[in-house]
């Protein structure tokens, strides 16, 4: 049965876990690849996506529609979490693991197609921190960027020019991947 | 929205931001595409979201059982806080060849000094409905933004939460409630906004609105010269009034620039050409190559070293930069780099940006975020050159009269809300952290326009107010350092709307402007 999102919030806000885990559902996917694109860490990612989401069940009571949209506040408890999580604890990246977690979901890898967007993925962790969060929330999730400033704390026009940089960016570290289909 | 409209919708906005992308659409459209394919490869472990998805019905199982004897949790017990250039793109090598071959010095001449042109009051239309472009409004998801939203439905219109004034110097928002729940730490911060500056005195009722006039003077020349072209295969004096609108030039060496000169909008800009421009970081292929090419903290020079290196590009060219404050080294990633406790794992950028803040009758120009803007210098330091530049523009505005806001309180209020389009989420449930503004300087602000019917953007000068910020939190979320608000009250007025759908079309902006009379370095009326 499809739900309006502000009915889920409302069903969720008075106890109905059913509500809470239709959000849940919407919403996982979309959270774990915000956290992962930045640690790049699968259990890491694994872990805040967690912690974001018991806090969001615990705190579900206190979102207030008229402040602001769900997707907003979730986010920002992501990001938040994550750069708490930042600051607090020492983190080892194991390179390899890393590496099997990006290529083991990639059914694709082996083909030549795929060979290039592995490239893109790992050409979008060579952009500055901002650009990668308004690139993710813009382009992969397809937010507006009133709604990423609302997520991010930075102006509409930050996210806009954080995306015209970024993308200005990705056209000349990925130069060879687009002359090689010839469309440079 | 399918995956193709919104890669349609995505290149709309990005031609609206940077016109001189004209040209390259299909290139775009390739580069958006494969970001999203690149998207759907990153998802969680379906055993983890099974198991995460069963923890947290348990969870809510022991809220509940919690609840029946403690109400003071937050989940089921809550109250609801209810508030509240189709551009012609000529080749450039036609350019450059057309330029040769008729041995002509031709003079495109942007101009370094600046130029103002008085035109009549309001001749730039309404600024309320102009400066707001964005045709998605803040949970309005549908018909928004992407398919997966869809399913949602979006959310409701926010609103910006509106702060009391209390007395001249405080300004409380009506978002202090006790933190609930289980305690431990806050993950929201809201801030309240405290000015303690000194009383603000207001310029008076009118102040000019600055609006950059377009295009290069002599510009006709040249296009003038390349209708005399021939090519062989196609003979451009076959075509009526053809006018240059753009131009782009590699240069064919090793680090080498490509420039792009856009006739229409009065801009230059300098790039890398990528094709001579192959790091070792640039040729990676995967992670592994990636993470043994990553710069360390001790790669990045210091910000004197940066900024020469910047000077010295600007020079060699002969850039000036009279009309530019005192440079300064953009690094908010360190904001978060310093704060890291493995810093090992934090991102450090290869390039450095130098921002030479443009100065208007000695006043610096600003963003909506508060931060100084101007002609922008990046420098890669992995090889300690210039790797681009951009608006570095013509410096001849139309100044045109605009009613002021003259109710300070109304002033104070927006700044205690966090400023003009202060869009960020805040939670009752968090802590409220408190950002002290200091006395405010009056300056100007850079704010788009987008002129729908012509699909122009234009450049706005509006008078604002740049209150700093003197005191935050060491470890909150806040990446700011000043909070602005216009004065022109048609730009205030503008933000009133938020959340709500923003009337389109947009109003034809050049209707109403008069005569124009140059009037070298005139003085803006506004002052502080």
């Amino acid at each position: 049965m499809a739900m309006d999102e502000l009915d889920l919030v409302a069903k969720s806000q008075k106890g109905d876990f059913e509500a809470f885990g239709a959000l849940y559902d919407a919403y996982l996917p979309k959270i774990y690849r915000f956290l992962f694109f930045r640690l790049r860490h699968q259990e890491t990612a694994e872990d805040l996506t967690s912690q974001t989401f018991m806090k969001a069940l615990e705190r579900i009571g206190s979102f207030d529609p008229e402040r602001g949209n769900f997707s907003s506040w979730l986010y920002q408890i992501a990001r938040n979490t994550m750069v708490d999580h930042l600051r607090a604890n020492k983190q080892v990246v194991e390179l390899d693991e890393a590496i099997s977690v990006a290529s083991g979901q990639d059914v694709q890898e082996e083909t030549a197609d795929t060979w290039d967007i592995a490239r893109v993925r790992a050409q979008l962790r060579n952009l500055p921190t901002q650009q990668q969060e308004v690139l993710l929330l813009r382009v992969f999730e397809g937010y507006s960027h009133r709604e990423i400033a609302a997520t991010l704390g930075i102006s509409e026009g930050a996210s806009k020019v954080n995306l015209s940089r970024a993308i200005d960016a990705l056209q000349k570290l990925l130069g060879l991947f687009l002359l090689s289909f010839g469309i440079s | 929205m399918d995956r193709n409209s919104q890669i349609e919708d995505i290149l709309r906005e990005l031609l609206q931001q940077k016109p001189e992308l004209r040209g390259r659409e299909m290139q775009l459209r390739e580069l958006l595409a494969s970001l999203m394919a690149a998207r759907d490869e990153t998802t969680p472990d379906p055993s983890f979201a099974k198991n995460l998805r069963a923890d947290l019905a348990a969870q809510a199982k022991n809220f509940e059982r919690n609840y029946e004897t403690k109400p003071s949790l937050i989940f089921f017990s809550m109250k609801n806080f209810s508030y509240v250039l189709g551009a012609i793109v000529l080749v450039a090598i036609g350019a450059v060849g057309a330029t040769i071959f008729s041995k002509q010095q031709l003079s495109l001449v942007l101009g370094s000094d600046v130029e103002v042109n008085r035109v009549g009051a309001e001749a730039f239309g309404d600024l309320a409905l102009a400066v707001s472009t964005d045709t998605t409004a803040l949970g309005r998801g549908a018909g928004g933004s992407g398919a997966e939203r869809s399913q949602s439905g979006g959310g409701s219109a926010a609103a910006v939460p509106s702060a009391m004034l209390t007395d001249d110097k405080s300004m409380a928002s009506p978002l202090i409630y006790p933190e609930g729940g289980g305690g431990g730490m806050p993950f929201f911060y809201n801030y309240k906004f405290v000015y303690k500056g000194e009383p603000i005195t207001l310029p008076g009722e009118q102040s000019d609105v600055y609006r950059r006039v377009k295009g290069f003077p002599g510009g006709a020349e040249i296009s003038s010269t390349l209708r005399g072209l021939n090519f062989g295969v196609v003979n451009l004096g076959s075509f009526d009034n053809l006018q240059m609108q753009s131009f782009s030039l590699l240069e064919d060496r090793d680090f080498g620039y490509a420039v792009y000169v856009d006739m229409q909008q009065g801009s230059i800009s300098v790039s890398e050409n990528w094709q001579k421009w192959q790091t070792p970081d640039r040729l990676c292929q995967d992670d592994v190559c990636f993470q043994q090419n990553r710069l360390d903290i001790g790669d990045i020079p210091p910000d004197a070293e940066v900024i020469a290196i910047a000077q010295a590009f600007l020079s060699a060219h002969n850039i000036p930069t009279d009309n530019y404050g005192t440079p300064v080294v953009q690094n908010y990633w360190r904001h978060d780099y310093e704060l890291a406790a493995d810093q090992s794992i934090m991102y450090i950028p290869d390039v450095v940006t130098v921002v030479y803040p443009l100065r208007i009758n000695g006043q610096d120009i600003f963003d909506e975020s508060g931060n100084p803007t101007g002609l922008g210098v990046n420098v890669n330091v992995r090889v300690k050159r210039v790797s681009g530049l951009w608006e570095l523009t013509s410096q001849r505005y139309d100044a045109s009269a605009y009613q002021n806001e003259t109710d300070t309180s109304r002033i104070l209020e927006i700044a205690g809300r966090g400023g003009f389009r202060n869009y960020y989420y805040e939670d009752p449930s968090g802590a409220t952290a408190e950002v002290e503004l200091g006395t405010p300087t009056l300056s100007y602000v850079k704010v788009w326009m987008y002129d729908e019917p012509s699909a122009l953007g234009y450049e706005l000068l509006v008078p604002s107010l740049i209150f700093p910020i003197v005191k935050q939190p060491e470890n909150g979320y806040l990446y700011r350092t000043s909070v602005i608000v216009p004065l022109t009250k048609e730009v205030l007025d503008s933000d009133q709307d938020f959340g709500g759908p923003i009337p389109m079309p947009l109003p034809a902006v050049m209707e109403g402007v008069e005569s124009s009379v140059v009037v070298p370095d005139a003085a803006p009326p506004v002052s502080e």
